[in-house]
């Protein structure tokens, strides 16, 4: 028999703690619709991912009402869509942006990840393609996300990637500049990108992973802040130990939940399940915010010294829970830092107590990057260059994933705000503090060599 | 636990609803024991200030009910209420299959409250396996685990349910237990899906 404490409090962490599975997201490799003919491609494309996702909604619905617990995103993340497109033109590549994108339609997903590509060593033409097509096809279509891999630790960092990808985000923006730039918030450049991660914009099915896949993205922010919130009001004296003791049993009721979800959702599709993705993943409402877990432990003003030590505090214990709650942890598995989405992140920023360099120090501790970061509509291609290359350098030299999504805003100055609404939230525009000085280092290209301890055998 | 022994043929239920007092249990299952007897399945609590034993046993087959019952009853209290019945296995195909969901509703204190529920649960064939009461917040909470057919389509019980509660103003839910297992237990989350 149940016990009555344990009941409740489940329920109460799905009925006013927002408890819920973000996303259950469908892998699909497509490795086997590669055709010389485009045609044939992008049709190949569109009916092998109708077929297999198909019932994935239904599913999804069919088992959020059977646990009473919200699944918010239902998505498709598929194998790097560069594999296609070898031997293929530019129109190609748009022309399979957009079948991706009407299939996602026909199945009713709001997002599908994917087109993307790992150029962590180098750019074939068939990756070069695809990068080239960014600007048009991430106008032309809603639905796709877009993310690259620059760098790993064991090959260093791709430079001249970087400085590609980093012009195409400056043109994307521009090419989508009536809706402010919003073609670049489906844009992720990684380091250590994992082949797994069920979340938005940086899903894909790496290789390596099965043919078709469940991986799950929990969240539940506004659990933890609760836990956090009920600990510090019965101990208003509770050390920094005990406030992580607190959140480590709270990531491991989430992670299960996700397990839960997952499970069931590939069983009924016939297909393997693959990984819990444990992240604290903001949305813009209140209660559903990492930057509000911060302030429940102490840090007042985000941004303030010490702040940096709070992420690493809640990244480790949120880890340390979803460990001992399933085998199957994956992804990125850690807290989330997305400024536009996380409404106590973007007061900061706006505020000012919360600037680009200060993030960049959260990002060496937290689970991914500078993510969700509004720019100046003048911002060179080189500063976008700049950014991601530090972002990567923490990535690669600390065996950890970053990235980064940068979204420079076609006219629009720092201070200006700039609400794209959704999910995808709502912020002012930021910048470094020096915007422009390390353009020749930037121009000189090449690749920065793996560190010293890549050589691990 | 099984049976002691091959010549424990006889199974009894017994019921006993007593003031609460230290060392009941122990008298209890000190005369089970006196008889030979061997618990099977007990499950007791205290509702304001009542005992509350519900178990089952074997014994050997000279043993009738009646000579458990007046052992009980020479044991405990004077107001002591005392029920033993022979077999109740014979009880076990009264009860449906299916999936086992939990079912919460919250609202004010009054009466018919209870009755509303139970009526509902029953209009559908859902077996009432557990009753709990809470307090929160000054809103009474009624939690019940619960069995529903699987013919039962639980998503259009669920609605109805929730519609249904709402005209005794209450807020109710009707979720599968795994939910529960899953956030409160620590075995694999694969055994609860299979």
């Amino acid at each position: 028999m149940l016990a009555r404490q344990d009941v409740l409090s489940t329920i109460r962490m799905v009925r006013e703690e927002n408890l819920d599975v973000r996303a259950v997201t469908l892998g699909i490799n497509l490795n086997v619709c590669a055709n010389p003919d485009p045609g044939k491609l992008v049709q190949a494309v569109y009916e092998r991912i109708v077929a297999k996702a198909g019932n994935l909604v239904r599913f999804c619905n069919e088992v959020s009402d059977k646990y009473g617990l919200p699944i918010v995103n239902k998505r498709i993340a598929v194998s790097p869509a560069s594999f296609l497109l070898e031997g293929h033109t530019v129109a190609t590549a748009v022309r399979l942006c957009q079948a991706l994108d009407a299939a996602a339609a026909e199945v009713k997903i709001d997002l599908l990840g994917g087109f993307s590509a790992l150029v962590q060593k180098g750019v074939t033409p068939g990756e070069r393609t695809l990068i080239e097509s960014l600007p048009q096809a991430l106008t032309a279509t809603k639905r796709v996300c877009s993310s690259f891999n620059v760098g790993t630790t064991k090959a260093g960092i791709n430079v001249d990637a970087v400085l590609l990808l980093a012009r195409k985000i400056v043109e994307t923006a521009e090419a989508s500049r009536d809706t402010r730039g919003f073609g670049c918030a489906k844009i992720v450049v990684f380091a250590n990108m994992p082949e797994d991660n069920p979340f938005m914009a940086g899903a894909m099915l790496g290789p390596g992973e099965p043919e078709c896949v469940i991986n799950v993205g929990v969240s539940g922010p506004g659990v933890v802040k609760r836990a956090v919130d009920r600990l510090v009001q019965l101990d208003p004296e509770a050390t920094l130990n005990e406030i992580a003791e607190e959140i480590k049993h709270t990531a491991f009721r989430v992670t299960r939940t996700g397990e839960l979800i997952g499970r069931e959702v590939a069983d009924r599709l016939g297909i393997p399940f693959g990984v819990v993705d444990l992240s604290l993943a903001p949305t813009p409402r209140v209660g559903d915010s990492v930057g509000e877990i911060y302030q429940s432990m102490g840090i007042r003003l985000i941004g303030a010294p010490g702040t940096t030590a709070a992420v690493m505090l809640l990244n480790d214990a949120v880890k340390k829970g979803g460990a001992f709650a399933s085998s199957s942890v994956g992804g990125l598995s850690g807290a989330f830092i997305p400024v536009m989405e996380d409404h106590a992140l973007s007061k900061a920023v706006t505020d000012g107590t919360l600037t680009l360099e200060k993030l960049e120090a959260m990002t060496a501790v937290c689970s991914v990057g500078l993510d969700m970061i509004l720019l100046p509509g003048d911002t060179k291609a080189e500063t976008v260059a700049g950014i991601i290359l530090d972002e990567a350098a923490i990535g690669v030299t600390s065996r950890k994933t970053t990235g980064v999504r940068l979204i420079p805003v076609p006219g629009a100055a720092r201070g200006e705000f700039v609400d794209f609404g959704g999910l995808f939230g709502a912020g002012v525009v930021t910048q470094p503090a020096s915007p422009e000085g390390a353009e020749a280092f930037v121009n000189r290209g090449g690749q920065i060599p793996a560190p010293i301890h890549s050589m691990m055998n | 636990m099984p049976a002691n022994g091959p010549d424990c043929s006889r199974r009894f239920i017994t019921s006993v609803l007593v003031p609460d007092r230290v060392g009941l249990l122990r008298d209890v299952t000190q005369a089970v024991f006196s008889l030979d007897g061997n618990i099977e399945s007990i499950r007791q609590t205290v509702v304001d200030g009542f005992f509350n034993l519900v178990f089952t046993s074997a014994h050997p087959a000279q043993v009738v009910p009646e000579t458990l019952r007046s052992l009980l009853d020479s044991t405990l209290e004077s107001e002591a209420v005392v029920t033993v019945l022979d077999s109740p296995e014979v009880c076990k195909a009264a009860v449906v299959d299916g999936s086992r969901f939990v079912v919460m509703t919250r609202g004010d204190d009054k009466p018919g409250t209870i009755f509303a529920i139970t009526s509902f649960l029953v209009g559908h064939g859902v077996n009432i396996e557990d009753w709990m009461v809470d307090e929160d917040a000054g809103k009474v909470v009624y939690i019940a685990q619960v069995v529903v057919p699987e013919a039962v389509d639980f998503r259009v019980l669920q609605e109805t349910f929730r519609t249904a509660m709402a005209e005794h103003g209450l807020t109710a839910l009707l979720c599968h237990e795994n939910i529960f297992r899953a956030t409160n237990e620590i075995g694999p989350i694969k055994s609860l899906v299979q």
